[in-house]
C-alpha cells in the first residue's frame, strides 16, 4: 500500500518546477489583491485559488499526462490495487495543495500582518486541508475524462470557471443565475467557510455538507473512471 | 500437458469495428508462442483481452487457470503493452523500485536492473531514455515479479539489433512461458516454438515457424511485357500466380530466384523489373482471403 504512496510522494516533490508554479501565482496574487482590500479574507481567498489549482491543474493535469503517455495503462497489468491508487493519488493531490496554502498563508502573516488566534488558525488550517480533497478528486476524474491534449486545456477552463464563479479572482458581482449556481460550488463553498472562521463563527453546516459531497461524488467518479481506464485507444 | 493460456471462441468488436472474431487458440506451459500478424490483426486487442484490461464480448479466457484480471491482481503475469509508457519526474530505480514492490519483493531492484541491461541507467531521468532504453525499463516492470506468464506486445519495436539481440536472450534466459506479439515475421521466426498468424481479427494459420515462413515467404516481381500471356507466365518454374493489367505485370513466386531467371531466358523483353521481399501483410491478407 505504501510503496505507491511513497512513488507519488517522491515523483511530486521532485517536481519543483509545478510546485513553484503552484506557489508563485496565489502568492502574487495575494500580494496584489491583499493590499487593496481585507487581508485576511484575501487570504482565504488566495488558500482556496491554491488548493483548486493545485486539485486540478497540478494533480489532475499529471494523471492526464499520465494517462496519454501510458503509464497507468503500465500500473493497470500490475498488482496495484485500486483502492492503494486512489490512496496514492490522494496523498499527491494533497502534497500538490500543500505549499500553495502554506506560501500564501506566510505572505499574509509576513506582509499582511494577519492575526488570528491560535484555535481559528488551527479551524482555518484543518479546514483547507479537509477541504482541498473534494479538489485533488476533482482533478483526477478530470484528468481520466478528458483525452489528451485537450486534457490540459479542459483542465484550465474549468479551474479559472470555478475561480471566476467562487469569487476566487474578478469582481465577485454576477447575474442572479450564476449567483444561485455557486452555491453548489466547491470553491465558493470552502471560501465561505473559511471566511466564516476568520471571522469568528462556524462555517455553515449546509457549505461542508456541499463540500463532502463533492468530495464523494468526485472520489467515486475517479474510482469508476479508473476501473474502466485501459484503452489508449 | 496444462494450458497456460485458453483463448476459446473469442469475438470482441470496438464500436462497429470488429476487432476479434470467434477466436480461439492455446498456449501450453513452457511455451513462447508468437502472435503475428499486421497492424489491425488483433494482436494487441488478444493481449488486452488476456491481461483483463478488456473484456470479450462473446467467448472465455482463462489464464493460469483463473480469469485474466484475478491472474494479473496476483501478481502472476507480466506484461509488456505496446502502448504502455513511463511516467515523468521519475528516475529508472524508482520506476523498478516500484514495480519490485508492487509484486511483493520476489526480486531484489539490483536483480531487475541487471537482467534488463539497466544498472548504467539506474538513476537516469525516465525522459532522458531513448526508445529502447524506454521499452528496458518496461520489459524490467514486466520481469519484477518473476512472472510464470509474460506478455510482450511488438517488444523490440523501438530498438537497434544489439539490444533486439539482448532482449530475447533475457527472455530466453528466464524460461518463462511467453506471448509476444509482432508484426515481424524474422522476429516470430527466431524466438517462436509455435506461431499463430491473425488477420482481420481471425486466426489464419498456426505451426511451427518453418511452416508459416514457407505459406508467407512468397515475393513479389512487377515489370513491364510486350502483350504478355497469362499461361505462359504462369508455366515459369516458381510462379504462383499471375496479375496482368495490360503490359503490367504482377507475379507471386515461392522463388524468385528461379523465376525472374526464367522471365529473362524464357520470355524476354522484360522492363521495369521490380522484386519486392516477402511481403507479409499481402501473404497474409492472401492467407485470411483464401480462408472465406
Amino acid at each position: 500500500m505504501f510503496s505507491f504512496v511513497r512513488f507519488e510522494v517522491f515523483r511530486a516533490l521532485r517536481n519543483v518546477k509545478y510546485l513553484l508554479f503552484l506557489v508563485v501565482t496565489p502568492v502574487g496574487l495575494y500580494l496584489i489583491y491583499g493590499r487593496t482590500s481585507d487581508s485576511a479574507l484575501a487570504m482565504v481567498a488566495m488558500t482556496v485559488y491554491a488548493a483548486t489549482a493545485g486539485g486540478l491543474i497540478g494533480s489532475g493535469g499529471g494523471v492526464a499526462e499520465d494517462r496519454m503517455r501510458g503509464w497507468l495503462r503500465q500500473l493497470k497489468v500490475t498488482p496495484l490495487a485500486d483502492r492503494h491508487w486512489l490512496a496514492g493519488k490522494i496523498v499527491q493531490g494533497v502534497l500538490m495543495i500543500v505549499p500553495g496554502v502554506a506560501g500564501v498563508t506566510i505572505a499574509a502573516v509576513t506582509t499582511g500582518h494577519v492575526h488570528l488566534s491560535a484555535g481559528r488558525w488551527a479551524a482555518l488550517l484543518a479546514l483547507l486541508l479537509l477541504g482541498s480533497l473534494p479538489f485533488a478528486l476533482l482533478g483526477l476524474s478530470l484528468g481520466l475524462t478528458l483525452k489528451g491534449k485537450s486534457a490540459q486545456i479542459g483542465i484550465v477552463v474549468v479551474f479559472f470557471a470555478l475561480a471566476a464563479l467562487g469569487g476566487l479572482i474578478g469582481s465577485g458581482t454576477m447575474p442572479y443565475a450564476l449567483e444561485q449556481v455557486r452555491h453548489y460550488l466547491p470553491t465558493y463553498n470552502l471560501a465561505q467557510a473559511g471566511f466564516a472562521i476568520v471571522g469568528g463563527h462556524g462555517p455553515a453546516a449546509t457549505g461542508l455538507a456541499v463540500l463532502g459531497a463533492w468530495a464523494l461524488v468526485a472520489g467515486a467518479a475517479a474510482l469508476a473512471l479508473w476501473r474502466r481506464e485501459s484503452h489508449a485507444r | 500437458m496444462t494450458n497456460t493460456v485458453t483463448f476459446t471462441g473469442v469475438s470482441k468488436s470496438y464500436g462497429r469495428v470488429r476487432a476479434l472474431d470467434d477466436v480461439t487458440f492455446h498456449v501450453a506451459q513452457g511455451e513462447t508462442v508468437a502472435l503475428l500478424g499486421p497492424n489491425g490483426a488483433g494482436k494487441s486487442t488478444s493481449v488486452d483481452l488476456m491481461l483483463g484490461l478488456a473484456k470479450p464480448d462473446r467467448g472465455t479466457i482463462a489464464i493460469l487457470g483463473t480469469e485474466p484480471g484475478r491472474a494479473v491482481a496476483q501478481g502472476r503475469v507480466g506484461a509488456m503493452l505496446q502502448s504502455g509508457g513511463l511516467p515523468a519526474d521519475t528516475s529508472v530505480a524508482d520506476v523498478v523500485t516500484l514495480a519490485v514492490r508492487l509484486y511483493g519483493g520476489r526480486r531484489t531492484v539490483a536483480e531487475v536492473l541487471e537482467l534488463a541491461g539497466l544498472t548504467p541507467l539506474a538513476r537516469r531521468g525516465c525522459d532522458e531514455l531513448s526508445g529502447g532504453q524506454a521499452q528496458r525499463v518496461r520489459f524490467a516492470v514486466a520481469m519484477a515479479g518473476r512472472p510464470e506468464l509474460l506478455f510482450l506486445d511488438e517488444p523490440t519495436v523501438a530498438m537497434d539489433v544489439e539490444s533486439r539481440r539482448a532482449f530475447w536472450t533475457a527472455v530466453r534466459a528466464s524460461g518463462t512461458t511467453t506471448v509476444f506479439a509482432t508484426h515481424y515475421l524474422e522476429e516470430a521466426d527466431a524466438h517462436a516454438d509455435r506461431v499463430i498468424v491473425m488477420a482481420g481479427g481471425k486466426v489464419v494459420a498456426s505451426g511451427t515457424p518453418s511452416t508459416i515462413k514457407a505459406m508467407a515467404g512468397a515475393r513479389t516481381i512487377r515489370c513491364v511485357l510486350d502483350s504478355p500471356d497469362p499461361a505462359r507466365l504462369l508455366a515459369l518454374p516458381g510462379v504462383l500466380e499471375v496479375e496482368v493489367h495490360g503490359d503490367d505485370v504482377t507475379l507471386r513466386a515461392g522463388d524468385a530466384d528461379r523465376a525472374v531467371a526464367a522471365l529473362y531466358s524464357s520470355i524476354g523483353g522484360v522492363r521495369d523489373l521490380h522484386v519486392s521481399g516477402a511481403d507479409l501483410e499481402d501473404a497474409l491478407i492472401k492467407l485470411t482471403s483464401a480462408r472465406n
